[in-house]
């Protein structure tokens, strides 16, 4: 049943509950803003890894309901490249790791700085937005009639939304997966269901029939070596984490849908 | 049914048998085109999405075997609009298609001023004149930070890769297929006078009190004329596109013969203009409005694409070389940024595009060192 579909007649004379009336969403706004709280002690805290950097971008995707901007998961993934010829990060992922995981000199000072930059300056704007968005979303989540729903505390739903965290969930595993290396090729394939899911249909038509057909690709994903594991954090930087981005997008955002709605009407193709 | 035609048939039907199955996978498939549009989300290229094959696919697609009512060889386009309307992006935009369609040489003009190109620059190969000492430069955008200097050695950090050169004809040699290319001119405009020299048929008066028509005198930017001249005359001629963003800035409609020989450069560029499209050059064009354009060269810009919040025209008198225009009625004032509309005499089309993010709050600004 959905929460807006409940204030029935007899509610209207019902004694007034402070949760309920300031309006059943709010719970999902504190959820919103603890999640994110959350994500930005973990990275002042600074990572242990990048495989760690990795999963925290990805939670930090759901988390913002996909308003970070696209660019910055693209400009991660170059900083995943690596410095050529050399076994270094590059500095962006460098000043994310605590100090005894980093392979490159950096002040510490100018790592911490760095890192409460990328919080204030990307982080903060795009919880603002999904705040907003939320907002204007008020009530869209399931009531299961227990008595504690309402409790942000309590809540494991990202922003209270089960669907948005089925797709956290599935996107965790897919990532978890490809980092681990697969056993074999059907593995692969079999993942590719799973991707399906955790890119809400976003990901290229082509990708998986890549990842299975292409020898090297192939390789990659299936390889034990250092060189392997390292490579398919690349790989996922590069072409998971955007996708994953622009899944949660598609699934919370409206906005864009809108767009879409209008620009079709004036059947306007785009370049 | 001759032999030939028997022949001609059996071709047909393999070919035909032969576009059924989709194209091998492979690593090489993996082209700058293809990862620019996985990063920026964009589908492949579908011209049936258009409903006017004359106007965006005829200008898009180059082909020297076109289907009838397209044209065969480079193309071109002035976008006009005013400051904010998405010029730059949609330049961007244009680049990626351009690299996937036609697998081709882009060239971006680089300008001290600006680096609207920066979205592009992981796949970036930068050109710098050779010997030039160059001030390189991240501005912030906001004015409270700090700009921070780099070495030239520190800009592979932003882009792919970057070469220098001393003569246009030599850069033109470099430059890859299916790559984007940022070309900063030499000030010194080393070889720009042999290019010249070496088309006898081409004759402009000389500037007064100089012995050349080109001189380390010149405005850089005068450095693109000769480059222009030195890609038709000297190839190599696979498909190329320039991309001129603000236009205005080198062939101003205020072109006169002064001490630099401007306007004898922009005739030259007009003279060249034909040529360029046999030789598989083509030009896209950016300015804020129509007459900031010498019409010289406007009357060689087939296309038009209008930008949002101006009127497009709707009579034939308001376009350089137009003999008619088939919009009845302004559409692109109530346009939003991301749609536009492109025309030619016989037809009109509008299209939208995304918007492109900066990756960074900086630009990044290139000019030779001042001493
Ligand atoms: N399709 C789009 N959707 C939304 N915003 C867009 C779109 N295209 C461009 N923009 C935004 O519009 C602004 C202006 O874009 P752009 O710099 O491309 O304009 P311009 O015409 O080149 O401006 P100028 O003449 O000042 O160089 C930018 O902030 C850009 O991000
Ligand atoms: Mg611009």
């Amino acid at each position: 049943m959905l929460r807006v579909a409940t204030t029935d007649v007899s509610s209207d004379f019902a004694p007034a509950d402070g949760d309920l009336e300031e309006g059943s969403y709010r719970p999902a706004l504190v959820k919103l803003v603890d999640d994110v709280r959350d994500s930005e002690h973990q990275l002042l805290r600074g990572f242990g890894s990048r495989r760690e950097v990795l999963l925290w971008t990805q939670e930090l995707a759901v988390r913002t309901l996909g308003e970070m901007p696209q660019e910055w998961f693209h400009q991660m993934a170059r900083q995943f490249r690596g410095v050529p010829a050399s076994e270094h990060e590059r500095t962006l992922v460098s000043a994310l790791l605590r100090p005894q995981y980093r392979t490159r000199d950096l002040a510490e000072a100018k790592a911490r700085e760095f890192r409460r930059q990328l919080s204030a300056r990307t982080i903060r704007p795009a919880a603002h937005r999904a705040f907003r968005e939320l907002r204007a979303d008020a009530g869209e989540y399931v009531d299961d009639g227990s008595a504690d729903q309402h409790a942000p505390g309590k809540q494991q739903y990202v922003a209270m939304r089960p669907a948005i965290h089925e797709l956290h969930e599935n996107q965790r595993r897919t990532l978890k997966r490809v980092l681990d290396g697969f056993e074999d090729r059907e593995a692969i394939l079999d993942w590719g269901h799973d991707l399906e899911l955790a890119t809400h249909g976003e990901i290229d038509e082509a990708f998986v029939t890549r990842c299975y057909g292409e020898q090297s690709t192939r390789r990659l994903l299936t390889g034990t070596d250092q060189s392997e594991r390292r490579g398919r954090e690349l790989f996922a930087a590069h072409y998971l984490i955007p996708v994953y981005n622009r899944g949660v997008r598609d699934l919370a955002g409206r906005a864009k849908e809108q767009a879409d709605e209008q620009r079709e009407e004036r059947q306007t193709a785009t370049l | 049914m001759s032999t030939k035609q028997r022949q001609t048939t059996r071709d047909e039907t393999k070919r035909q048998v032969l576009e059924e199955f989709r194209d091998p996978i492979s690593l090489t498939r993996w082209t700058d085109a293809r990862s620019m549009r996985e990063e920026f989300g964009m589908g492949a290229w579908d011209r049936e999405v258009f409903n006017w094959p004359s106007v965006i696919p005829n200008c898009l697609e180059h082909s020297w075997d076109s289907p009838s009512n397209e044209v065969d060889g480079g193309t071109d386009w002035l976008a006009r609009g005013k400051p904010g309307t998405g010029k730059s992006t949609l330049a961007n935009y244009l680049v990626v298609r351009l690299l996937e369609i036609n697998d081709e040489k882009v060239v971006w003009r680089g300008s001290s001023s600006r680096s609207e190109w920066i979205p592009l620059a992981p796949w970036t190969t930068l050109y710098l004149p050779a010997g030039v000492d160059m001030s390189i430069r991240l501005e912030p955008k906001d004015p409270t930070n700090e700009p921070v200097d780099l070495e030239v050695d520190e800009l592979t950090e932003i882009v792919r890769e970057v070469r220098t050169y001393s003569d246009p004809r030599e850069l033109n040699q470099t430059l890859d297929e299916g790559s984007l290319h940022v070309v900063y001119p030499d000030p010194r405009m080393r070889g720009c006078q042999e290019v010249y020299e070496r088309s006898p048929e081409k004759q402009y008066d000389t500037p007064p009190k100089r012995e050349t028509l080109f001189s380390e005198e010149d405005p850089a930017n005068h450095w693109w004329f000769a480059w222009f001249l030195a890609r038709v005359e000297h190839g190599p001629h696979h498909w190329t596109s320039l991309i001129f963003d603000e236009i205005g800035d080198v062939c101003p409609q205020s072109a006169s013969k002064d001490t630099f020989g401007t306007y004898q450069k922009v005739e030259l560029l007009k003279d060249t203009w034909v040529d360029a499209r046999k030789f598989g050059l083509s030009t896209y064009a950016f300015a804020h409005s129509e007459t900031d354009v010498h019409q010289m060269i406007r009357r060689k810009l087939r296309w038009r694409v209008q930008m949002p919040e101006t009127a497009n025209p709707t009579k034939a008198s308001d376009v350089v070389g137009f003999e008619s225009i088939r919009m009845k009625h302004d559409m692109t004032s109530r346009y939003d940024v991301g749609e536009a509309l492109m025309y030619t005499e016989s037809s009109f089309e509008s299209f939208g595009w995304d918007d492109m993010p900066s990756p960074s709050s900086y630009k990044l600004k290139i000019a030779p060192e001042v001493r």
